[in-house]
């Protein structure tokens, strides 16, 4: 009995092996217990921070600035209820496809239909919804009152991975592709790859205080979103280049010589046969990167600044400064005065994780549904 | 390293002598240019960057003297003097306490998980450290600053007492901070390394007679330990270089701390973020910021060092 | 198949977390209520839309975000950005261009004196604030001699100053403070403080204050809080309490000047929120009302140095 518990998978002689020493069962029960609990410990402190930042973004009821006045916002309430509201659409629509699924009701037309009724369900949603938010999730932050909210920084999270992607997604894929199949000279090769790992392994602070040197005093923009998009594209490149990298080199030889043989270009053999396929490791350096904009704000603390401008709250002027999720939340607890600073941090890590949890949950759905499928993502997503 | 499939030249003769090319010389010539022009760009961010380091940290190194830098015990950039000594002590103790707190527990997980775990165990444990290891750091130092700090300060209490100079922020709460940070990261590597154990390893092992105990310990782990100390390394290297959160709960004070665990201290990257805010480009004070930076980047070079040459021995 | 439970199971969980946010019941008062807009019945939009970005010491915070709120209110175009750091970060970012206008408690240094301008708009007030205990209640006011004592590390115990004993902790703020820099060189003559944990952020300072027995810090007077014991000073004149009377009068020393700084001439937007600042209504009516912040035109003494 014993012995069949502690299989690895399945086959006769794991099955059939002896179960060792009572001394051996007591600390593998141990080990198991604790590792258990490891996972656990992080379930419930992620769990835990997630209600807490629920009950505050609910109990949200003063404002510190009147609305009035901020350009573009009843768009932007009019996004957050959407997304909110798509969200909980598309996860009911997924549990009732992994529900019915096993019971063989589902076929393609009731798919069609299902998402059918989530898309007006979200845009329905948003629309009735947009008057009546949660306030904290679409105000304007606060220095010194209580009752800031971080509608802004959100937005500014968001654009900034969109800006840094668009970066960094030509110059990562370009240079990998050039590094694993027109490069033509192996010690110019061997010197990019030093090149990336010493980039990797600069401290953060370091492309900070370049960028503050370059854009923020010799170019004279002051704290700008631009300069921040820059920074964390030049951060996450060697991440993104290594990763990408890796994926075109998995993909078989058979396949490019294939192409190259029916009479395509090697450019074209790249940009039609062998990306395509190697898309879902792409994809996932790209995840990756995102999931590092999200995290850093010592970078950006340097070259976006720290705050927020009602004129240009939801603005998409690159070159305005803003902050975002991460400083914000760092800034409210090391330089800010308002009195609900904990409330408030509680609220903007609710909101971060959440972000996060998204981007991943989309990642491995956008990754399942294009490209043959990259052995690496399979793997990270099983 | 992987190979690289260069496009060899006979297969251009053959597109150029086709009648059905689709694409244009000159085009492929513009994208082969603009793919090098990546590949240059590349390195010369990379220079930029590096010459922009070395340059103002040198200049810090020179005029503050190396041997100071290193080893002085006062840091007080406003009255000139450069001592880094509690800086470096800092980071490497609060790094290494990450390594015993969290990456060894990690690895020990990890083994667990591969070796002894059922299947459907494996795959929600390896959900949640995915999600637990892209939660951004300053989160985890917002949870130890609100909840973490506390705990420490009384337990600081209860061993020191109650009237003790003790505070919670300190090297114990930045240990414990750095080591579940790391800990999902090295986790997720350390199963990554460990799944490159062939069956066939495991099973011979069984059919000897060994228990999974020994199979795991005696066979997998020592198969895969380049694998796993490339983890560790890599968790030692991320501890040593976090900045925000430590900021956070290490307290702040530029000296040895008086009492070990639980005295306030600083840490390099701590202590150039709280520095550079105010430090003008050009002057001596933030020259010296930089050189601390330098000294921060050689413990990671050391590392992707160590990893390269560990990965490239695995392969041969 | 399990992990299709495992993704419902996540999904359940989000779900429940969004619909625990729920929709916000109560609807946002009309801009008419609110205070600001009501001052803005009374000025004309003179159209002008921009941004002035300050940024600095965090004593100054306070003032600089109720003239902030005004004349946002008269202006509606314009839009002020104001970030706290610390004086010394301050003066950096407006010697460097980051910003418009650095807010500083302290003078500016030699090296910046020559490139920055410097408009003072207000005076506020220091103390030594600590944690209320009964080791330190038979203690209402300490001389500027024990003070630097204290402060410096030579004396370490409550009962040396006539308390209890109880030992004395010492938090610093950040070395980029300027209430730091100020109290250090009226008390200590110089930044000659023992290190010690540092705590920037005003609001934790105070809650650590409380918390923390025995523990003793220095905070600008907006801060002053009832459950924290105000240490007056002990002069040879007898007790000297930290309020506006004696600090006009010069008998309590430590205060000092809030300085607007900006780089040579400021640009015409920065330039007419200065002059906001700086204008008697805001000076009569609004400062007074913001606590720990005194009118210049009050002082009867000045400093031309920290």
């Amino acid at each position: 009995m014993t012995a069949a518990r502690h299989s690895t998978g399945p086959g006769v002689l794991q099955r059939g092996r002896r179960a060792g020493s009572a001394l051996e069962l007591v600390l593998l029960s141990l080990l198991g217990v604790a590792s258990i609990l490891f996972a656990v410990g992080y379930v419930i402190c992620l769990l835990y921070l997630l209600i807490k930042g629920a009950g505050k973004i609910a109990s949200f009821t003063t404002y510190a600035s009147p609305l009035a006045g901020v350009d573009n916002e009843s768009a932007m309430r009019f996004v957050v209820a959407v997304c909110a509201f798509g969200v909980i659409a598309w996860a009911v629509l997924a549990s009732c496809r992994a529900v019915a699924s096993r019971y063989h009701w589902w076929t393609s037309s009731v798919d069609r239909v299902g998402v059918i009724v989530a898309v007006v369900v979200a845009l329905g949603g948003g629309v009735i919804a947009r008057d009546h938010l949660p306030r904290f999730l679409i105000s304007l932050p606060s220095e010194t009152t209580a009752g800031g909210g971080i509608g802004p920084e959100i937005f500014n999270t968001v654009y900034f991975a969109v800006l840094s992607t668009m970066i960094t997604l030509p110059i990562g894929v370009g240079a990998a592709v050039y590094l694993a199949r027109f490069a033509r000279s192996p010690t110019f090769v061997a010197v990019v790859r030093i090149a990336l790992d010493t980039l990797a392994s600069l401290p953060s602070i370091v492309y900070g205080l370049f960028g503050f040197l370059v854009f923020v005093v010799e170019m004279k923009m002051g704290y700008s979103l631009f300069a921040g998009a820059v920074v964390l594209a030049l951060l996450n490149l060697p991440l993104v280049v290594g990763i990408a990298e890796e994926s075109i080199v998995a993909v078989p030889q058979e396949l490019d010589e294939a192409s190259l043989a029916l009479g395509a270009t090697p450019i074209q053999t790249t940009a039609r046969v062998t990306l395509p396929y190697a898309w879902p490791g792409i994809l996932s350096a790209l995840v990756l990167s995102i999931g590092r904009v999200f995290a850093e704000s010592a970078p950006l603390i340097m070259t976006a600044g720290t705050t927020i401008s009602r004129a240009s709250a939801y603005s998409l002027n690159p070159f305005r400064g803003g902050e975002t999720l991460a400083v914000h939340l760092w800034y409210v607890n090391s330089a800010g005065l308002s009195p609900d600073r904990v409330e408030v941090s509680a609220g903007t890590a609710a909101v971060l994780v959440v972000l996060v949890g998204l981007t991943n949950l989309l990642a491995a759905r956008l990754a399942r549904l294009g490209g043959a499928e990259g052995t690496r993502v399979r793997k990270a997503t099983r | 390293m992987g190979q690289s499939a260069t496009i060899v030249d006979p297969t251009e003769t053959v597109a150029e002598r086709s009648q059905f090319v689709m694409g244009s010389r000159f085009g492929e010539a513009v994208v082969r240019v603009l793919l090098t022009t990546c590949g240059v760009f590349v390195v010369l961010t990379t220079v930029t960057m590096i010459g922009f380091l070395a340059h103002a940290g040198l200049r810090g190194m020179a005029m503050a003297g190396i041997g100071d830098l290193l080893t002085g015990r006062v840091w007080k950039p406003e009255a000139d003097s450069y001592g880094g000594f509690a800086l470096i002590v800092g980071t490497f103790t609060s790094a290494s306490g990450a390594l015993l707190l969290g990456a060894v527990p990690a690895v020990l997980a990890a083994v667990w998980l591969t070796e002894f775990a059922p299947p459907s165990i494996k795959v929600a444990e390896r959900r949640v450290l995915e999600v637990a290891s892209a939660i951004p750091s300053v989160v985890y130092g917002w949870l130890a600053l609100v909840y973490l700090v506390p705990i420490v300060f009384s337990v600081a209490h209860w061993l020191r007492g109650a009237d003790a100079a003790v505070t919670g922020e300190g090297l114990a709460s930045a240990s414990i901070l750095l080591g579940v940070m790391v800990a999902p990261t090295v986790m997720l590597l350390s199963l990554d390394a460990l799944s490159r154990v062939p069956r066939a390893l495991r099973d011979a092992s069984a059919a000897l007679g060994a228990s999974p105990w020994q199979t795991a310990f005696q066979v997998s782990v020592p198969y895969a330990w380049r694998g796993l100390l490339i983890a560790v390394f890599f968790g030692f290297a991320r501890a040593a270089g976090e900045t925000m959160a430590v900021q956070m709960v290490i307290g702040g004070a530029r000296r040895l701390p008086k009492d070990f665990l639980f005295s306030p201290t600083t840490t390099i990257s701590a202590q150039i973020v709280m520095d550079m805010q105010e430090a003008r480009p050009g002057t001596l004070q933030n020259d010296v910021l930089f050189s601390m930076a330098l000294v921060l980047l050689l413990v990671s070079v050391v590392v992707v060092l160590a990893t390269r040459l560990l990965g490239r021995q695995r392969l041969s | 198949m399990n992990h299709r439970w495992t993704f419902v199971a996540r999904s359940i969980v989000l779900a429940l977390a969004f619909s625990a946010v729920g929709c916000d019941k109560s609807q946002p008062p009309p801009p008419e209520h609110t205070q600001a807009a009501a001052d803005a019945a009374l000025k004309v939009d003179n159209g002008q839309t921009g941004t002035v970005q300050a940024s600095g010491s965090s004593a100054l915070q306070p003032l600089v975000n109720a003239a902030k709120e005004q004349y946002e209110a008269r202006n509606k175009g314009v839009s002020v950005e104001v970030s706290a750091g610390g004086s010394k970060k301050g003066l950096a970012d407006v010697a460097a261009g980051a910003v418009q206008i650095g807010d500083s408690d302290i003078f500016a240094p030699e090296d910046l004196k020559g490139q920055l301008v410097d408009h003072k708009v207000a005076v506020v007030g220091f103390a030594a604030m600590a944690n209320k205990g009964a080791f330190n209640e038979k203690i209402p006011a300490i001389s500027l001699l024990d003070l630097a004592k204290v402060f410096s590390g030579t004396v370490t115990d409550w009962k040396q100053l006539g308390g209890a004993p109880q030992p004395i902790i010492v938090i610093n703020r950040a070395p980029g403070s300027g209430t730091r820099a100020v109290f250090g060189s009226l008390v200590l003559g110089g930044d000659k403080f023992v290190e010690s944990q540092t705590e920037d952020n005003s609001g934790a300072l105070v809650t650590k204050l409380k918390q923390t027995k025995g523990a003793i810090s220095y905070l600008a007077l907006s801060f002053a809080d009832p459950e924290l014991r105000v240490f007056g000073l002990k002069t040879d004149a007898g007790v000297v309490d930290p309020g506006t009377a004696t600090i006009t009068a010069g008998t309590y020393p430590i205060w000092s000047y809030e300085h607007m700084y900006t780089k040579g001439q400021p640009p015409p937007l920065a330039k007419q929120f200065l002059d906001y600042v700086l204008s008697p209504d805001f000076q009569e009516h609004t400062l007074p009302n913001v606590k720990g912040f005194i009118p210049v035109t009050q002082m009867k003494v000045s400093r031309d140095k920290d």
